[in-house]
């Protein structure tokens, strides 16, 4: 019985802390602590690269929409089956990125003398909705058609791009005679 | 091209030379995103993925030469990438009326072969390279299907 109340009080913090950021997320102040080298999976993340416009094109409704004036049900087979195999490796590999800047976090909050708790719940709840809206997208893509999840894929891209600032957010920079040495 | 972003691409003042040098007297005269991106991409060893241009090496140097034909590849890649699939279908009907083989051969050593598949830069992400590949792999049954289309027609 207390395992479930337990349950139910993580349950609960995590929810708020899901909400708090969700209403908080357009005015996240980005100042200096923002500024955290950021690795490069957390760069690409960041939107600062060539890759955020791949959620679009993948779920793209043009194309779909393309396909079906051709009036082929063969192209259309094709492009679903081209389209999931897509949609699945590239959920595959976000859920694999945002593990990856999780445990990249986690290494190097351990070095850190003055943790954000607000903040580091606030990641945390971000962590989990990321992985569980791939989950969920993942699920969509399979039993769907391929551009269904396209609002999600475009939420998902928008988020994953506050990542980066958001966990900046949490761990200021740390001064370098403070870094390991050495990582395994 | 965004010439801001290829400067800043190509700090080398020699690599930029060449690269605008590449732009005026070869690939603007290509008509095609995609049959520049398949004339950079036959520019390059096969072997050591080194990209190799007599006529700019002897007037810019290797390197210079290198990074010109390596960004002008990946920026050519990029946009293709981004590119709806009507967008690249287009660019493969302007690809085979360009090309010498007649449409039917081309569709099927295409199709069959996938030789477009060793026209992708080697430094791009992995993920936007298949992208890239599916779509030109579905712009090909587009066209193969309209094609059989006109053949039957009376």
């Amino acid at each position: 019985m207390n395992l479930v109340i337990l349950l139910f009080v993580l349950a609960a913090v995590l929810m708020w802390a899901s909400l708090h950021f969700l209403r908080a997320k357009d005015r996240l102040p980005v100042g200096e602590k923002a500024e955290v080298e950021l690795s490069n999976g957390q760069a690409e993340l960041a939107a600062g690269g060539d890759l955020p416009f791949l959620g679009d094109a993948i779920f793209s409704e043009a194309d779909w929409d393309f396909i079906r004036g051709e009036h082929s049900p063969l192209l259309t087979e094709l492009f679903r089956e081209e389209r999931r195999g897509l949609a699945a490796r590239w959920l595959d590999k976000s859920a694999e990125r945002i593990r990856a800047i999780r445990e990249d976090h986690l290494r190097n909050s351990r070095y850190s003398q003055d943790l954000d708790v607000l903040a580091e719940l606030k990641l945390l709840a971000l962590f989990v909705y990321l992985i569980t809206l791939c989950r969920c997208m993942l699920l969509v893509v399979r039993v769907a058609e391929p551009t269904t999840p396209r609002a999600l894929a475009l939420h998902f891209e928008k988020m994953a791009g506050r990542l980066g600032r958001e966990q900046g957010a949490a761990l200021p920079p740390l001064p370098v005679e403070e870094l390991p040495r050495s990582r395994p | 091209m965004n010439r801001v972003n290829t400067t800043a691409r190509l700090a080398n003042p020699d690599a930029l030379k060449a690269y605008d040098d590449l732009w005026q007297r070869t690939l603007g005269k290509i008509p095609g995103e995609l049959n520049r991106m398949i004339y950079l991409a036959s520019t390059r060893d096969y072997n050591s993925g080194r990209y190799h241009h007599a006529g700019l090496e002897a007037s810019f140097g290797y390197d210079a030469v290198k990074q010109a034909l390596e960004t002008a590849h990946q920026e050519i890649f990029w946009k293709l990438t981004r590119s709806s699939l009507e967008q690249l279908v287009a660019e493969l009907e302007v690809y085979i009326r360009s090309s010498a083989e007649s449409p039917e051969e081309l569709l099927r050593t295409w199709r069959t072969l996938q030789p477009y598949r060793v026209a992708i830069p080697l430094e791009v992400d992995a993920m936007a390279a298949q992208l890239l590949l599916s779509n030109l792999k579905l712009g090909l049954e587009v066209l193969q299907k309209r094609r059989s289309q006109q053949a039957t027609r009376p």
